[in-house]
């Protein structure tokens, strides 16, 4: 899955673009294919060695599905969602950095829900989201990352 | 207990409504974005969080919208021993998920070092013998927002938990059906959420072998007599009882045996505690080992009353809440009002389980003057009592101090 950076230059409509894109891609999110993938894995057997268990799904284009399955009394309802998006952007001096690489992955909730910390404790989660999460982080923009998580909550040292 | 937004209510109105909206602002019921805002009552950051309404979901309090970060408003725990479904907190890591579960088309694989890999359809699942257990689901970081000095992460209060009835199958029976081989040490659970960003570690816990199997840990279609919610890992999550949330994987799909110990990140580096007592240490410690977090400790807490009402001098005063035995059940639970010095034991309620919750009650007289502090002290079953300060590791995992709540006498 490729993340286009293009979406990083456009700012907020590329961001909401690309949010549309990951979350809602009904052929990414497809079950079939994503199935057929991990029947595959399994260990290579070809379906006549799970002589039990029923086919795995293949990637064709279904036809029309019940929307519910029922199994000794208990019915099971298909479900589709939308989720909201507030939108919420980082704001005031050297937000932009911020608003480019962090909102990819999550909504600004995540940052302006934390308490105050000290630089060494932002520079910690900056670098975990790197190295730990795989954020696509500019390297020349990691420091103005850091600089205005301070600026916004920064703990003052005692 | 309320049962809108049900999952066949959301279909229907979305086949209604057709793919035209994106955001889903407009689709939402007219009693959803009141935009209240409440207070919580963290000492460190924002205290002030948005009342928001998600699909299936009713007043809860937010703290992301993208994965979501959904806390159950504190009140909701005073109405029963079961948390509703659509109050059920949420807690996503990675914001790519489903948005469209066909239950015709969902599989769940169990594979690797066994004698026969499955690929079981949901029908087959709900034809499997069924079992029921009531079972707190509580966050490993649950009440983070109040740990001092204060660490990084979701910065909840105390709603981040609920205790529900699970209804589904047996992990044993699944393992026993495949056939776990000789020399099986683990089994690792995957779900269908999956990160944004290529490379970034997918969301997977494992439980020991013996641990797996031993009968109570299960995977669950049900939740108190429904479908669970999308949010809360429909169709089909873990369940393991008396183990912090973070091994309850939502939308279970992969269920593989492992031969060697699983050393993925969410095992290795994610969600690990300090192997010392109360998994506490000092802010600047360091060269101590870490283990997974496993087990729960014990927790309780007021209901009824909150941290600067107001009570008449000389009245009795009802004093009510929940608490938790952790990995077992609830010997005692006890209220004291000198600071500790005494302990009177509390009434309790029903017991719905040894994973569950447990109401207590007692009744107290106001003094005539002086404000009154209440502290409420649990005791599980394995006479592990909640201590009196609250540990501290920098993840902000495990909290269970006793609890003290204060009232001023007018």
């Amino acid at each position: 899955m490729e993340l286009p950076r293009f979406a990083a230059a456009f700012g907020f409509v590329g961001l909401a673009a690309l949010t549309f894109v990951v979350i809602s891609r009904p052929d990414e999110r497809d079950w079939a294919a994503s199935e057929a993938r991990r029947a595959a894995d399994i260990a290579g057997t070809p379906a006549a060695a799970q002589a039990d268990a029923p086919a795995p799904v293949a990637a064709s284009a279904p036809a029309s599905t019940p929307a519910e399955v029922a199994g000794a009394g208990i019915t099971l309802h298909s479900v589709s969602v939308d989720l909201p998006d507030r939108g919420i952007m980082f704001s005031g001096p050297g937000s932009d950095p911020a608003n480019s690489n962090c909102l990819v992955c999550h909504s600004a909730g995540m940052v302006l829900n934390q308490p105050d910390l000290p630089r060494a404790a932002w520079v910690a989660e900056v670098s975990k989201m790197i190295n730990a999460y795989k954020a696509p982080v500019a390297p020349q923009d990691v420091g103005a990352i850091v600089d205005y998580l301070v600026s916004i909550k920064g703990a003052k040292k005692s | 207990m309320r049962h809108y937004l049900l999952g066949r209510h959301h279909l229907t109105r979305r086949q209604l409504l057709g793919a035209a909206s994106i955001g889903g602002l407009a689709l939402l019921p007219s009693r959803a974005f009141a935009d209240t805002t409440i207070d919580l009552p963290l000492p460190n950051g924002p205290q002030a969080r948005p009342i928001t309404t998600f699909p299936q979901k009713g007043a809860m309090i937010l703290q992301r919208s993208r994965p979501p970060l959904l806390e159950t408003p504190f009140e909701v725990f005073d109405k029963g021993v079961f948390t509703p479904n659509d109050l059920f907190f949420v807690r996503w890591h990675w914001a790519v998920i489903p948005t469209e579960i066909d239950v015709a088309k969902f599989r769940l694989a169990v594979r690797g070092h066994v004698n026969q890999a499955l690929s079981l359809s949901l029908q087959d699942i709900l034809s499997l013998p069924r079992t029921e257990i009531a079972a707190v689901n509580q966050c490993s970081g649950n009440s983070r927002g109040f740990f001092a000095p204060p660490v990084a992460g979701a910065q909840w209060a105390n709603g981040a938990m609920g205790n529900a009835r699970w209804t589904g199958v047996r992990l044993k029976d699944l393992l026993d059906r495949a056939g776990v081989k000789a020399g099986a040490v683990a089994v690792r659970f995957t779900g269908l959420d999956e990160p944004v960003v290529d490379g970034a570690p997918h969301f997977k816990k494992s439980l020991d072998i013996e641990h797996a199997g031993n009968g109570e840990v299960m995977l669950a279609y049900q939740m108190n007599g429904e479908q669970l919610p999308w949010l809360n890992g429909f169709p089909l999550r873990l369940i393991v009882p008396g183990w912090y949330s973070t091994y309850w994987v939502k939308i279970l799909s992969d269920i593989e045996v492992l031969d060697t110990p699983d050393d993925n990140y969410w095992v290795k580096t994610a969600y690990r505690i300090p192997d010392t007592p109360r998994a506490n240490v000092k802010p600047d410690e360091t060269g101590f080992k870490t283990v997974p977090i496993n087990s729960m400790v014990p927790r309780s807490f007021i209901t009824n009353l909150k941290d600067g009402d107001k009570i008449q001098p000389g009245a009795p005063v009802s004093v009510r809440g929940i608490a938790f035995g952790g990995d077992c059940g609830v010997k005692s639970v006890d209220l004291s009002i000198d600071g500790g010095a005494s302990w009177k034991p509390t009434q309790l309620g029903p017991d719905v389980g040894k994973y569950g919750f447990r109401r207590w009650q007692t009744d107290i007289t106001a003094p005539t003057s002086e404000a009154l502090k209440l502290m409420i002290r649990c005791t599980n079953t394995q006479g592990l009592p909640q201590p009196l300060e609250p540990n501290w590791n920098a993840n902000g995992f495990m909290r269970n101090a006793i609890e003290t709540l204060g009232l001023s006498v007018a």
